[in-house]
């Protein structure tokens, strides 16, 4: 689990367990990505969309739980970039 | 289908603030009601740190809950409690040796104590931090596991 820290300003990705950390000051929470079905031969697949921060559209994959690990293992090599800061 | 979310750390557990300082050779006085400053308001500073911005009314400025020496001798940053109760770090950049010592707008200062804070908040959550790096843009990005 990753925290990224620049003098009092603080990002992760939100997890309800840790909620204690946005206890420490204000605190905005806001939506990193989309992960939707995307219809490939027929077949229903998913792509996670990185573009709330700035990110690309990740390959697509045949299931919604690699798309999702996919999103946050992205989010993680990159900064966890704060969303609306590409804007 | 993730959100981020990002805080901005108010400096509320003084115990913290107080091993920050001891790390980086400053001292928290606790208690001091008054933090060596210019001693008068000039009106002459309008940015983004100015105390006025932050709720202290500059009929208050040198006044404080708590402050922080940095070097024998210099200006103190004062622990000030605001219109919202809330604590706030307080200096005059005159003196330069407070930022010469913290960082510009005191930005080492409050990212020793942010790391500190998280690290505990996370600790009682069984978090353990595994590692620290700066990132491309100069961030501390921390790591931590569950144990």
């Amino acid at each position: 689990m990753k925290v990224v820290i620049s003098g009092n300003q603080m990002r992760f990705i939100y997890s309800d367990e840790l909620t204690d950390l946005m206890e420490t000051g204000k605190t905005e929470v806001q939506r990193a990505s989309h992960v939707e079905p995307i219809t490939i031969n027929n077949e229903t697949w998913w792509q996670a969309d990185m573009s709330p921060v700035g990110g690309p559209k990740l390959p697509p994959r045949q299931y919604r739980k690699d798309a999702l690990k996919e999103e946050v293992e992205w989010l993680n090599q990159n900064g966890i970039p704060k969303p609306g800061d590409n804007e | 289908m993730s959100h981020v979310a990002t805080v901005e750390i108010e400096v509320e557990d003084i115990d913290v603030l107080e091993e920050v300082c001891k790390e980086n050779g400053w001292s928290l006085n606790r208690n001091q009601k008054t933090f060596k400053w210019y001693g008068k308001w000039v009106n002459d500073f309008h940015g983004d740190t100015a105390a006025y911005k932050h709720g202290i009314d500059p009929k208050n400025y040198g006044k404080c809950e708590h402050a922080i020496n940095v070097k024998k001798g210099a200006y103190e940053i004062g622990v000030v409690k605001n219109a919202k109760g809330k604590h706030v770090l307080i200096w005059d950049t005159w003196d330069q040796n407070v930022e010469k010592s913290c960082g510009k707008n005191c930005h080492s200062l409050y990212e020793s104590y942010s790391m500190k804070v998280a690290t505990k908040k996370l600790k009682s959550k069984g978090y353990m931090l595994q590692s620290t790096k700066k990132n491309k843009q100069g961030e501390q990005e921390l790591v931590f596991a569950q144990y």
